[in-house]
């Protein structure tokens, strides 16, 4: 088949399209990337625009009105308010909790994979130990001694035991990937182990990783507002799991309007983790060129 | 308590948290593992004429019904939808099952307990919202204590099914799309064989092994679930216990329950590596 000039180039760009041009392309991916980069919003420039949420002891319970689009808590505050203004602190823990959780994991996993041995031996008996641990478990008692609420102690709290499953997984794709052709001539090139790790084996595992990082993000969502629903963290004003902690427990229970006081926080916490599921359904075709649909 | 000897500190030392403090640390440690091997756990600083083991005797045995029903049935529906679902992929109604069930997926267990509490209990009053019987009923094998027991644990054990049957069902259903594509499939079908038993003989049986390892690691994930629904619903099981010490600092409590979680899921995972090989031949030697 002949192909014009301007064909041939029209094929180049659509063979070699930018991360977002192909997450667009995929219908989920599209709803995911714009309920995270909504999320990201509303933490970062919606505390700039939306007023901050005050105490009004005559409107508590208040069922929602075009003042408080979903009504009050117990001290009166506004619900939307509330969530809007603990958006940043989740991202924030959440996204940290990812990074170290994933970055230990990528860490471990390819030691553990390519440097065989006593080291490889070694990373993968301490990675099994810690699977055998169940996280949440873990996570609570060892947030119970520490009692902080610092976004990077948390995030760190949070990663204890995320990141075993995931060094695992990475090390089995190392392990089949140290015996194909292209890391053989790699090595008989003379490339140093920086090269081969960093240039041949990381590209090959980056849809993998990038795929862990959005699940770590929603773990770390789901464990963090979990422990600020129980109590183990220090209560601070506005955060998702302390509105769900004081929603069960000043009474709430007994107000006729507090569905949406309840369900607000579930409900937002439920739309960020479909935005993330979604959005991962797109990262294999970013980083595989192979799956993309043509 | 006052002013106490070092002997003793000592003794009450030992008497709650089972450790020797006047030894090396080393063989602290090995006194603490022995004697947790020979059932002393120590005693509870807040219940002090409690001993730990006692504490989680009474209370495991909630907390092992509630998971172990309740992964059961999820499993079971969680592996028929999924099944059912793989085979009609690509339809109409499997998109938005697929969007339905990762909806479900994303809802925190502590999410679905707080509604299922706040609408079927407390709004309509259809079952009870804590404890495990009612007040006044003598536990026994009588007809008014298991039906208590049943009618306690329905709203629990429906948390964890709704918690984790979405995760069961689209697990399956990948697991059955990608068995589906494979060449003996395709085989049987052109040998003829009814397609009611490739479905349950050739597909199934293949699809079903990856969901038979992850029902170990959702054993785990059980009791760490079980921490929020025994406390959302006030359920007597280790969970919330592990909950209400961590609050009150009952270190003794704390570490007892911790190290019988661990065990429990070692235990299933020692079962689940046996019984893999009767499943599948091909890791039998």
């Amino acid at each position: 088949m002949r192909l014009s000039s301007k064909d041939t180039k029209k094929e180049q760009k659509s063979q070699n399209p930018s991360m977002l041009t192909v997450l667009w392309r995929n219908r989920y991916a599209k709803i995911g990337l714009v309920i995270t980069v909504a999320f990201f919003i509303m933490g970062f420039l919606g505390p700039l625009v939306y007023p901050a949420p005050k105490i009004d002891l005559s409107q508590v319970f208040a069922p929602p009105s075009l003042q408080h689009p979903l009504g009050t808590d117990y001290l009166g505050r506004d619900v939307l308010g509330d969530i809007i203004y603990g958006t940043a602190y989740i991202l924030e823990v959440t996204f940290l909790a990812a990074f170290i959780g994933t970055g230990i994991g990528v860490a471990v996993g390819i030691a553990s994979g390519y440097f065989r041995g006593v080291l490889g031996s070694l990373l993968m008996a301490i990675t099994d130990i810690v699977l055998t641990i169940p996280g949440m478990i873990l996570i609570l008692v060892v947030a119970s001694v520490v009692r902080s609420g610092i976004p990077l102690i948390v995030a760190g709290v949070l990663s204890i035991t995320a990141w075993a499953g995931f060094a695992r997984a990475i090390r089995s794709q190392i392990l089949s990937l140290r015996n194909s052709l292209f890391i053989e001539e790699a090595r008989l090139l003379n490339l140093s182990s920086f090269h081969i790790i960093f240039r041949e084996l990381m590209p090959n595992v980056m849809s993998y990783t990038a795929i862990n990082f959005i699940f770590s993000v929603q773990g770390a969502l789901f464990a963090s507002v979990g422990l600020y629903f129980l109590g183990v963290l220090p209560f601070s004003a506005f955060n998702w799991g302390v509105m769900l902690s004081e929603a069960t427990s000043f009474g709430g229970f007994l107000a006729p309007s507090l569905a949406f006081y309840l369900i607000s926080p579930i409900a937002v916490i439920t739309l960020f983790t479909v935005g993330l599921i979604y959005l991962s359904f797109g990262i294999d075709e970013v980083f595989n060129p192979r799956t993309r649909r043509r | 308590m006052g002013i106490a000897s070092p002997s003793q500190l000592a003794a009450l030392s030992q008497y709650y948290y089972n450790l020797i403090p006047n030894q090396p640390i080393y063989v602290q440690y090995f006194e603490y593992l022995s004697s947790i091997m020979r059932g002393n756990f120590g005693h509870s600083l807040i219940y002090p004429q409690m001993t730990v083991a006692n504490i989680i005797a009474t209370r495991l045995p909630w907390t092992l019904y509630i998971v172990i029903t309740s992964t059961v049935i999820s499993f079971l529906i969680g592996t028929y939808a999924g099944q059912r679902l793989g085979y009609k992929r690509g339809g109409k109604v499997d998109g938005g099952v697929v969007t339905f069930f990762t909806v479900l997926h994303s809802i925190p267990i502590y999410g679905v307990g707080l509604i299922l509490l706040f609408f079927i209990s407390l709004k309509a009053g259809l079952l009870p919202s804590a404890g495990a019987y009612a007040v006044g009923i003598t536990p026994g094998l009588n007809l008014a204590f298991i039906v208590s027991v049943i009618k306690h644990s329905i709203l629990p054990i429906s948390t964890f099914i709704l918690g984790s049957v979405g995760g069961w069902t689209l697990g399956m259903r990948a697991n059955t799309i990608s068995v589906l594509g494979e060449d003996y499939v395709n085989a049987a079908e052109l040998r003829g064989i009814p397609s009611s038993r490739i479905a349950s003989r050739y597909v199934g049986r293949n699809a079903i092994l990856p969901q038979f390892t992850s029902l170990v690691i959702s054993i785990g994930f059980a009791f760490g679930g079980s921490v929020f629904v025994e406390q959302i619903f006030t359920y007597p099981g280790i969970g919330q216990m592990l909950v209400s010490s961590v609050g009150d600092g009952d270190y003794p409590v704390i570490m007892g329950i911790t190290i019988i979680i661990i065990a429990a899921v070692l235990v299933s995972v020692l079962v689940a590596d046996l019984t893999y090989q009767l499943l599948d031949p091909r890791v039998r030697k």
